[in-house]
């Protein structure tokens, strides 16, 4: 009895511990439900896949950035000019009198992008001692993502001037405005910092990540091909490492970056991931048949092949070095069509100014107008100026067909860079020739420097006869690819001179693709000693060749301050 | 003291809560709709309104009670008996007239009288537009206005609003100008509209294609209509000048010598054409606004004197003048001035390549030039370039802008002229013969020389025997070869009719 009362005792409190235990189950279940559309944090950084999954998601939110990007650097410029469609936000980027509630001016979507950069690199880091990642894995997507958040910088140094500069994996944005802990810093210390972390990687991989290296992450992705497809998606390391050192003001590490990218035809025969053809890739060149070749005649100009031109075109890949995709059918579509289309929003159009820059040159055969404007860089729509740049492939009779391209960077400007560089270092004949009609035209063999052969990185052969043709025979200069008359060049006055005209040139060749402002603020910051008023007069005669003239005295007056070179700081 | 207060509290609760509940009914009351007109239609709204009794009526005779008796909306600008007191006793009678004036005064959708800022043109049931302001509706003033019911508004009017001819009607009813009605008229053909066609093949013969049944549609369509104006459009506004058979003969006449053609018919049809085809302004000139020049849809200014209007009509798409005579000024107007622009050539015979180029004058203003350099032989038939134009029955002055800035020597061009494409049959053409361009390589950009090569050049005159399709060859020079190369360079040839 006793032990019966006992065991029932026993038997009671264990149905009762039983039952609190299924409850604690029970609530195991209910609270902690998976979600089946998203991955947890502790899902993440497993192995290489999600390794790769992670730079390609940020690649991809890092598209979404197009529009922002090429407003900012062209709408603030003196190329591009609003519709009566833009909102007066956009308006206020043309006449650089920005308020800090333009959303055009919001430096977050750049910093959302850094956030998942550095939140990517600590784990890639983690992996790394892990041992999840090898060596070489581990500095091919390292590379990658700390080259894109080093570009991001850039941007934000040039647009804003003073920024913080996170590196740490933050998980919120808010954590941003907090000023004591990131404080700002100045745009020279910026890019100071930018060099130093760039320049770390070790050399071999400053070479772009390749397929044989990277098997999982180089790989046919949906319709594109690794070959030209895939591989350009990312960005283009030394060249961006000559673009840090240009605005840093090192012209000789400058012109080295870019030099051994020209060279890429001279180093590799072969590439897996690209098409290299010796005298073509990135050299701006002209191989002499009708169609093999970017050059214009008077039949055909396949110029516009660069921005037209599918992926994986042969030709345009000689000029093309970092290109994005854009497509109706993933985010964020082609944000690019509705801004310049004029079946689109059509907030932007050519300026007046660039359409005049275009109808003044005087071509080879004497005629007027340069070829890369009227129905190349842009078009007659009705009368109305439209882009044609990005839109050139869209058709309203196929509105959803919205297969598009942001090409990054290309060999034109890469040159014009060098160009620049090369110039600041007393080689303006040297820079002369890559913007006129090329190295073989000016110099009829090897690039010369007081007198002899120049040296690395200024060693250009043009030489071309029956039994030996120089690397850079072919190269047929910017303007003598646009079969425009060379410009002449003050003698007196040369490097200045030259100056203007790489930055007048440049207006010709890559106008609306989102190299103006960065171009002009780069003199402009050069020059602030002698020529405080640099920025402010060529932002002014955009208002002046359109007839605004209340505008123009706005612009100029504003930028007579240095401090309204850039667009006010503020988070939202 | 504070019990007291709480149970103070605890009573006017209740009592508000009572007060809330007998209000209930009367809030609902409050809110609900209660027009007993907002159950009818608007067909029912009429009939029940005395004063509406025979436009009512009508309706029923024309059938539009069933269609105001439906659920979709509409807007009614119903006449009252007084106004429809005296209307014609025809228009009753016919059926069909009936129709079109009552549809004259109903529209799809709702519209009141808060919509015109200030005035609205509105579609009515039978095809035309009328304007309904706030306080009137075409000419006539509103009565009593937005009575609102279940599928629509009505409004009463004070006058009943006869529908307006459009231009094309007003033109087939005006019986002074039948000569210029039967030539439209005659225009008139029937089409296949094979827009939704179902393509099945195409004939071999005759390349024609050949379509499923039932997916083409034959449609009357009219030429002048097509070229010129649609003058029965009632989208469109315009002033249109109605010759009577008087002016319309005397514009024959005076019209003929530059529409001659081999036929007789066609050149009958080419002057008749000619008279008819300047007659459409896209704009409405009331006679008090008469503009000394009116320019045409077809760019032929012309002038109408208000002593020349026989009558003035309002239309439903403009204003019609029937007119006794029409002034223009003939030459360079009527008969226009023919310019050939040297880059749209329409078929080259040349030994070497042609480029366009834009180019600057001493002036600044930028043409295009069409040029070919290095011509080393004159073959029979020469090198040419060929462009096809049209032209009147009529003496023209012949002019050329063409800078030689390809050769160092002048070089030698002809302009020839033929009705067909052949060059260099065995009958010499019509020519104004060889004229030597003088170079201006070399010469200062501010010289006379130099300015004056960029001048208009007269080379002679040609004379149209016929209306129609003329070719110009610009032919190279003779007895051209390696030593003495020749050049072909053009800008414009011009054609200025003379008498």
């Amino acid at each position: 009895m006793y032990m019966n009362k006992n065991i029932s005792t026993a038997f009671s409190k264990l149905i009762l511990f039983g039952l609190c235990f299924c409850t604690l189950l029970s609530c195991k279940k209910a609270f902690d439900l998976q979600p089946e559309d998203a991955l947890e944090a502790s899902q993440t950084y497993r192995n290489v896949y999600d390794a790769d999954a992670a730079i390609l998601g940020i690649y991809g939110k890092f598209v979404s950035l197009a529009d922002k990007y090429v407003l900012l650097n062209e709408l603030r410029g003196d190329l591009l000019d609003v519709t009566p469609n833009a909102n007066a936000y956009l308006k206020q980027l043309g006449t650089q009198t920005v308020t800090s509630d333009n959303p055009y001016a919001d430096p977050k979507p750049f910093y959302e992008v850094i956030l998942n950069c550095n939140d990517a690199l600590k784990n890639f880091n983690i992996m790394r001692q892990n041992k999840v990642l090898d060596n070489n894995q581990y500095y091919q997507r390292y590379t990658d993502v700390l080259f894109l958040r080093s570009w991001l910088y850039l941007q934000l140094g040039i647009h804003y001037g003073s920024v913080p500069y996170v590196t740490d994996a933050l998980t919120n944005i808010e954590d941003i405005k907090d000023e004591s802990k990131f404080q700002k810093i100045t745009f020279d210390d910026l890019l100071g910092r930018l060099i130093r972390d760039t320049e770390a990687t070790p050399k071999e991989f400053l070479n772009q990540n390749t397929s044989a290296s990277s098997p999982t992450l180089i790989l046919p992705m949906d319709t594109y091909l690794i070959r030209d497809g895939v591989f350009k998606f990312f960005i283009h390391r030394r060249s961006f490492l000559g673009d840090l050192n240009l605005w840093k003001g090192e012209y000789l590490k400058a012109a080295s970056y870019y030099k051994d990218v020209m060279e890429i035809g001279t180093n590799q025969t072969t590439n897996a991931d690209q098409q290299v053809d010796i005298f073509d890739t990135y050299r701006v060149s002209d191989d002499n048949s009708t169609d093999h070749s970017l050059k214009t005649t008077a039949v055909i100009n396949p110029w516009t092949n660069i921005f037209a031109a599918p992926l994986a075109d042969r030709i345009a890949n000689w000029e093309r070095m970092w290109t994005l995709p854009l497509t109706g059918s993933f985010s964020p579509g082609n944000p690019l069509l509705s801004l310049f289309s004029v079946s689109g929003n059509y907030l932007v159009k050519p300026s007046a100014l660039s359409i005049n820059n275009w109808n003044n040159q005087v071509r080879t055969d004497g005629s007027l107008t340069d070829r890369r404007g009227l129905n190349m860089s842009y078009r007659l729509n009705a009368n109305q100026p439209e882009v044609l740049k990005f839109t050139k492939n869209y058709s309203t009779s196929l509105p959803f067909e919205k297969t598009g391209m942001w090409v990054v960077y290309r060999a034109a400007v890469m040159h014009m860079r060098f160009a620049e560089a090369a110039n600041r270092l007393d080689r303006s004949t040297l820079a002369g020739a890559l913007i006129n009609n090329g190295i073989f035209g000016t110099f009829g063999t090897k690039s010369t420097y007081n007198g002899v052969a120049d040296t690395y990185p200024f060693n250009f052969d043009g030489t071309t006869t029956t039994a030996f043709r120089g690397n850079w025979y072919r190269n047929s200069g910017i303007r003598g690819r646009a079969v425009n008359q060379n410009v002449s060049i003050d003698p007196a006055n040369a490097m200045i001179d030259t100056e203007d005209k790489i930055i007048q040139e440049e207006a010709l060749e890559t106008a609306f693709e989102g190299y103006r402002w960065q171009d002009l603020l780069r003199i402009a910051l050069r020059r602030q000693a002698t020529d405080p008023n640099y920025l402010a007069n060529k932002i002014a005669a955009k208002f002046e060749a359109a007839g605004d003239f209340s505008a123009a005295a706005t612009a100029r007056a504003r930028l007579a301050d240095k401090n309204n070179w850039y667009l006010p700081f503020k988070l939202k | 003291m504070t019990k007291f207060k709480v149970n103070h509290i605890v009573l006017m609760l209740l009592l508000a809560t009572l007060v809330f509940a007998g209000c209930k009914k009367a809030w609902d009351d409050h809110t609900e709709i209660d027009i007993p007109r907002l159950d009818q239609t608007l067909f029912e709204q009429i009939s029940a309104e005395p004063t509406l009794s025979t436009f009512s009526t009508y309706l029923v005779k024309t059938g539009y009670d069933k269609l105001l008796g439906s659920s979709k909306t509409f807007t009614v600008w119903a006449p009252n008996n007084n106004a429809l007191k005296n209307i014609d006793a025809s228009l009753i009678n016919d059926n069909e007239a009936l129709k079109r004036f009552v549809g004259n005064h109903i529209s799809n959708q709702s519209y009141f009288t808060d919509a015109p800022k200030p005035s609205l043109v509105i579609r009515m049931m039978n095809g035309k537009n009328t304007i309904f302001t706030k306080t009137t509706f075409e000419q006539s003033a509103i009565v009593n206005a937005d009575v609102y019911v279940k599928n629509g508004v009505l409004h009463i009017v004070d006058a009943a609003a006869t529908p307006k001819p459009n231009a094309w009607e007003f033109l087939q009813s005006a019986t002074a100008a039948s000569s210029q009605k039967d030539f439209i008229k005659g225009l008139d053909y029937m089409d296949l509209d094979t827009s939704k066609g179902v393509l099945l093949y195409k004939d071999p013969v005759t390349q024609k294609g050949v379509y499923q049944e039932g997916t083409t549609f034959k449609v009357s369509r009219n030429k002048y209509f097509q070229r010129i104006a649609n003058i029965s459009s009632e989208d469109s506004l315009i002033t249109y000048i109605i010759l009577n058979n008087a002016a319309f003969d005397a514009e024959k006449i005076k019209l003929a010598q530059y529409n001659k053609q081999v036929d007789p018919l066609k050149a009958d049809t080419l002057t008749k054409w000619s008279v008819v085809k300047d007659l459409v302004v896209n704009k409405v000139y009331n006679i008090n606004e008469l503009p000394d020049s009116m320019t045409t849809v077809t760019g032929v200014k012309i002038h109408l004197d208000k002593s020349a209007i026989v009558e003035t009509r309002l239309l439903s798409n403009g204003i019609a003048y029937v007119v006794n005579h029409i002034g223009y000024k003939l030459m360079e107007n009527k008969i226009p001035t023919v310019v050939v622009q040297g880059e749209m050539p329409d078929s080259l015979r040349l030994p070497s390549t042609v480029t366009a180029r834009i180019k600057q004058d001493p002036n600044g203003v930028r043409f295009t030039d069409f040029q070919t350099g290095s011509i080393t032989s004159s073959p029979s038939p020469l090198y040419y370039y060929r462009y096809k134009t049209n032209v009147s029955s009529v003496k023209y002055e012949v002019y050329w802008r063409a800078i030689n800035d390809v050769l160092a020597t002048p070089v030698s061009m002809k302009i020839d002229f033929n009705t067909t494409k052949s060059f260099g049959s065995l009958i010499p053409l019509a020519t104004v013969g060889y004229y030597n361009v003088p170079s201006i390589l070399g010469l200062g950009n501010t010289s006379q020389a130099y300015k004056d090569a960029y001048k208009e050049v007269y080379l002679g005159t040609y004379t149209a025997d016929n209306y129609g399709d003329l070719y110009l060859f610009l032919a190279s020079a003779l007895g051209a070869s390696a030593t003495i190369p020749t050049a072909l360079t053009l800008d414009y040839i011009k054609l200025k009719p003379v008498n």
